[in-house]
């Protein structure tokens, strides 16, 4: 359903479908230090990166720098082939990577739902009868479907994120950064929310989840930990789990399901390094 | 003393056909010492509840009380400090200290810039670092905590907070709730939010609501011994209360519910080998 957009472009930049970060730098006007030192990360089509660090160090930064809404100081950001510093690329590059910001409100432009979903694609030229499916797929991915004719101003909170999930979804983007997408939702939200990611994902979506809660993003492909602009750990959850320790010293709040099957553990109680989630420590437990 | 709705209901829009019905029925009681948990999913009618009890909204019926007036009395201006859901649209002054200050500032209060200054301290933003900073220029994580903090010095007596943690940190949360901690010294606390896990182990009351009616209203405890309105309600409990529950449904002899994961293997463990 989900299928990432075929543009035409540079004809290099079909087949080298990745964003990459190459030893980016940003420092804001007046900055004594970088907001990012010399970052390099790659973002697959198909695969959840997940940005995790503590407030101010460069997670927001690093997602401007993807689609283009700000330019690096030094190094460069190249998306399927098109640095983000080449003018001629630019809205190719903001059609492929779709971005969500932390603050629903800020991106919600329609006066009724269908409209708000509509906006990005039919700016871009999509015909009519293809911006109904569109809007339609959009916020069935988000959960909103029965929303279309609802007033934005009167959803709650949690409803405005998903809606702005879904406009930026409604761009079929090759990609898609999502600053924490989440914190604003309830438990059911959150999780018709991330079930939307893991199905965008398996479509072959990149995304980039930028969040502070480790269980959302459990299951991504990759995991970096930004501390003061810089990458201070890359690798799998699981790679940053394996000592729960160093991870708290990176910022990283570890899940306390981990704490609790690392105690048991200890306790001698054989709870596989696995289990991340209520139902399998407690089935290890009864099993054992 | 004590902050107490009766049955409150509240239709949005009423009398057109836009017409919202939002709450249907609530009850609530608050005093000092206390930390009342509201809890639900979007839609709920939770912040509804929140403006209700700040006296910004009038109730379409039922009735809200502050200490004996009415909430939307001018006698009880003041009283009850409310922080809205997006902290930044409530910053106008030009510095952080100024912006905070206002607030017992217009009520008459002694030494505003004093209790603006503690009040920062005590949400963890250093006046001295960040006192002479534009409101506008905080991160989202200070600017939430900066608007709590606006709340904090006007020393009201009843304190409602939406969302107080949305989008903050590990510290940034730790700092808002011992922040809440020591408030309630002095104080009654109302936390709004969707995610309770963090508020559970501390809180007095939780009230869990569903579509505008009350789903549960008790304590922790009695929460834990029945967790099913609330869980059906949409809301979760901390994985590791959910672990201990699941064990128990599969007849592990539990005890006591643990909010502490070390506390929590313990009690796992030990379960365990009663079992066997």
């Amino acid at each position: 359903m989900w299928g990432p957009r075929r543009m035409r472009g540079p004809s290099s930049s079909e087949e080298c479908g990745l964003i990459e970060l190459h030893e980016v730098s940003v420092t804001y006007p007046g900055a004594e230090r970088p907001a990012l030192d010399r970052v390099t990360l790659t973002i697959v089509p198909g695969r959840t990166l997940a940005l995790l660090g503590p407030n101010g160090s460069g997670k927001s930064t690093l997602a401007r720098l993807c689609n283009a809404l700000l330019m690096p100081t030094s190094g460069r950001v190249v998306v399927d082939g098109m640095s983000t510093v080449d003018e001629d690329t630019l809205w190719q590059i903001r059609a492929r990577v779709g971005f969500v910001q932390q603050n629903p409100e800020n991106q919600i432009v329609g006066t009724v739902v269908e409209e708000d979903v509509a906006f990005g694609p039919e700016n871009l030229g999509v015909p009519v009868q293809e911006l109904r499916s569109r809007v339609d797929d959009a916020l069935a991915a988000v959960g909103l479907t029965g929303f279309e004719r609802r007033e934005p101003h009167l959803l709650s909170e949690g409803q405005k994120q998903r809606l702005a999930i879904a406009g930026a979804l409604a761009l079929r983007p090759a990609y898609l950064v999502l600053d924490e997408p989440t914190a604003m939702l309830d438990g059911e939200g959150r999780s018709d929310v991330l079930a939307a990611l893991r199905r965008l994902r398996a479509d072959g979506v990149g995304i980039v989840h930028i969040t502070h809660h480790l269980e959302d993003v459990i299951d991504a492909d990759a995991v970096a930990v930004l501390d003061e602009g810089t990458v201070a750990f890359s690798g799998t959850p699981a790679e940053l789990l394996a000592d729960p320790q160093a991870a708290e010293t990176l910022g990283v709040e570890v899940p306390a399901i981990v704490v609790l099957a690392e105690a048991l553990r200890e306790h001698g109680v054989p709870v596989p390094r696995d289990a991340f989630t209520a139902e399998s420590v407690a089935e290890a437990v009864w099993r054992s | 003393m004590a902050l107490v709705a009766a049955n409150l209901c509240y239709t949005y829009a009423a009398g057109t056909a836009y017409e919202v019905p939002a709450l249907l029925g609530v009850d609530v009681h608050l005093e000092c010492g206390d930390l009342l948990v509201i809890a639900g999913t979007t839609g709920s009618g939770k912040s509804t509840l929140l403006r209700l009890l700040a006296g910004l909204l009038q109730p379409s019926s039922g009735t809200v009380g502050l200490d004996g007036s009415s909430a939307s009395d001018r006698r009880s201006r003041g009283r009850a400090a409310m922080v809205f859901q997006n902290p930044e649209s409530q910053f106008f002054a030009e510095s952080l200290l100024a912006d905070v200050a206002f607030g017992p500032r217009n009520l008459g209060a002694q030494e505003p810039a004093r209790l603006a200054a503690e009040a920062l301290a005590a949400v963890g933003l250093d006046p001295d670092t960040f006192g002479d900073r534009s409101p506008f220029t905080l991160s989202g994580g200070e600017a939430r905590r900066a608007a709590i903090a606006g709340a904090l010095a006007m020393r009201a007596p009843y304190l409602l907070l939406d969302e107080p943690t949305a989008g903050l940190d590990g510290r940034g949360r730790r700092d808002v709730l011992l922040a809440i901690g020591r408030e309630r010294d002095r104080a009654g606390v109302a936390v709004v939010t969707h995610d309770p896990e963090e508020f559970l182990p501390s809180a007095t009351r939780v009230l869990a609501l569903r579509a505008g009616e009350t789903a549960f209203a008790g304590s922790v405890d009695e929460l834990l011994a029945n967790p099913s309105p609330y869980l059906e309600a949409g809301l979760r409990l901390p994985e590791v209360v959910m672990a201990q529950l699941f064990a128990r449904d599969r007849g592990l002899p539990m005890g006591a519910i643990e909010f502490e994961p070390e506390a929590a293997a313990v009690r796992l463990s030990h379960a365990r080998g009663a079992r066997s």
